[in-house]
């Protein structure tokens, strides 16, 4: 059965405590929108969708530090861009074993973008949480699933 | 900010006395309640377990507070010595019974007795034929309620158990993984208090009291090891935590075999 | 001890780089399985490699087929270290002759207890 809102939380709280050792708190969406980073990864087979996460700046530049172990304001756009990339892939993958099999994944896609705008309709899941104030969206997209 | 009301709360529930040198253990345990009811203090759980109708609250305070992390296979050795050389001497001594009994006591989540499990059905098949009793006891109800699921997340079977008994003895169902019927019939489960229920340890062939003695005053701790000395076979084992001794030389010896240390019953008079 | 990891994210590479070295291993990376063959070639063997799944050009899979086939390298101990978590896809790996197998996401914890699992680090 393709995951709820809660399960979708359950994996982004798991991935994140996990692996950046950082706080996750359930929110809602900001009252601005503001610029961020976008990472996609593409989910192919039995259930076709995608599943995208994004984040203000600061706290993917934080993201990137805790996984290079350097200082926030010493990663480098493709350190960024690689570390965005690898927590969708990780994410997606850990999705995936809520969906029906047989599915593979895309290599990530990063990209700049904005977060902020609420995107959630039939077709999205969308969970909102801030991490130490900052801002982060997952979306779980379908676009095509097995009859239920 | 006074932790009494935890620590009696504790001590009349479970019998488990939490000292000043414990703060340290009720304050991470409390801040991990908070976060899991979305609260933002060990205040506020603590003022929620303290309205009189919130007993629910109340148990899942005792249960933070006197529950064990455990792992499969935790700290490795003592495993490696059932295999080795506890269970090997065991069936020749028991080769007239084919009866072996083994106690799983603070069996928390139950990672430790299905380990147990796994350990005899991987290198001993011959006691397929035997009667083999793994009984798993823990303070808490809930606690039992999960291991007796036998599901664990991803992350615990990531943990200290090796690739190969994961795809043996496990299904997976979505990002967690469930043992096997088989395995899971090998242990029963049971409610016990280790300090109230004195008059009832089970008689038993290997002992596993491990990382649970640290909740327990000195005295206790003594009453608790002299206990399970007499309900322990004088051929049998007793298995403590990795760094754990019983302080009781007079009672038990410490035997060290394939890296890790056990205690068998000394021949002495009781 | 010497070690090679394998994984085309430079942020894995670097989280793992950095566990290995605190347990006493020198490391080398590489992006993709193909690569990882071609530093083993230049440097030499190694203790253990740890090996993530899906990477272009040659996967974990192939990576480990091909270096169990060569017996090279042998004894060189894998471990998988991957977001592919289907018990199917563990038991491949390990009938293909890896040792060991991890999901991401992992903890340092997790990482430890595997080695001592492998031999490779103490308590």
């Amino acid at each position: 059965m393709p995951p709820d809102d809660s399960a979708l939380r359950d994996v982004t709280d798991f991935v994140w405590t996990t692996f950046l050792r950082a706080d996750l708190t359930p929110s809602i969406p900001p009252s601005n929108v503001e610029p961020g980073y976008v990472g996609r990864v593409r989910i192919s087979g039995t259930w076709s969708g995608e599943l995208t996460l994004a984040c203000s700046d600061t706290l993917a530049r934080r993201a990137a530090g805790t996984l290079f172990d350097v200082p926030p304001d010493a990663v480098t756009g493709d350190d960024v861009n690689d570390a965005v990339g690898e927590i969708a892939n990780v994410m997606s993958g850990n999705v995936k074993a809520l969906l029906p099999a047989p599915s593979r994944l895309s290599l990530p896609d990063v990209y700049a973008g904005t977060v902020g705008a609420t995107r959630a309709d039939d077709r999205v899941r969308e969970v909102w949480f801030t991490c130490e104030g900052e801002p982060l969206v997952v979306r779980l997209a379908v676009e095509s699933q097995p009859a239920s | 900010m006074t932790l009494n009301y935890v620590r009696n709360l504790v001590r009349q529930r479970a019998g488990i006395v939490l000292d000043e040198g414990k703060d340290y253990l009720i304050e991470s345990r409390l801040a991990t309640v908070a976060h899991e009811m979305g609260l933002a203090s060990i205040e506020d759980v603590i003022a929620r377990a303290r309205t009189p109708a919130n007993t629910n609250v109340e148990s899942r305070v005792v249960e933070a507070l006197t529950t064990n992390e455990t792992t499969f296979f935790r700290d490795m050795y003592p495993f490696e010595a059932l295999r080795e050389t506890v269970i090997p001497q065991l069936m020749k001594a028991r080769a007239a019974t084919r009866t072996l009994r083994i106690w799983s006591a603070a069996s928390s989540t139950g990672q430790e007795p299905y380990s147990i499990a796994m350990t005899l059905r991987e290198h001993f098949p011959e006691l397929k034929s035997w009667r083999v009793r793994i009984l798993a006891t823990d303070l808490a109800e809930g606690i039992l309620d999960r291991a007796k699921l036998g599901r664990y997340r991803q992350i615990e079977v990531n943990r200290g158990l090796p690739a190969s008994l994961l795809v043996k003895y496990f299904t997976r169902d979505g990002n967690d993984w469930v043992i096997s019927p088989e395995l899971r019939a090998m242990v029963d489960f049971s409610a016990f208090n280790l300090v109230t229920d004195m008059a009832r340890y089970p008689a038993c062939d290997i002992a596993f009291v491990r990382n649970v003695l640290i909740y327990f005053d000195l005295p206790t701790k003594q009453a608790v090891l002299r206990r399970v000395r007499e309900v322990l076979a004088p051929d049998g084992v007793l298995f403590l935590g990795g760094t754990e001794g019983t302080t009781l030389d007079d009672v038990y010896e410490r035997v060290v075999a394939d890296k890790a240390a056990f205690y068998r019953p000394r021949k002495s008079a009781r | 001890m010497r070690a090679i990891v394998v994984d085309d994210s430079r942020a894995t590479r670097s989280i793992l780089k950095r566990a290995l070295a605190r347990e006493g291993f020198e490391v080398v990376e590489a992006g993709n399985g193909r690569e990882a063959i071609d530093a083993l070639e230049a440097t030499g063997a190694v203790d253990l490699a740890l090996v993530d799944w899906n990477m272009p050009v040659m996967t974990g899979y192939e990576f480990l087929n091909e270096v169990r086939a060569r017996r090279a390298f042998d004894p060189m101990a894998i471990m998988m270290v991957t977001t592919e978590s289907e018990a199917s896809q563990v038991k491949r790996a390990l009938d293909a002759g890896a040792n060991e197998y991890v999901m991401k996401p992992f903890t340092d914890e997790v990482l430890h207890e595997k080695l001592m699992l492998l031999g490779l680090a103490r308590a």
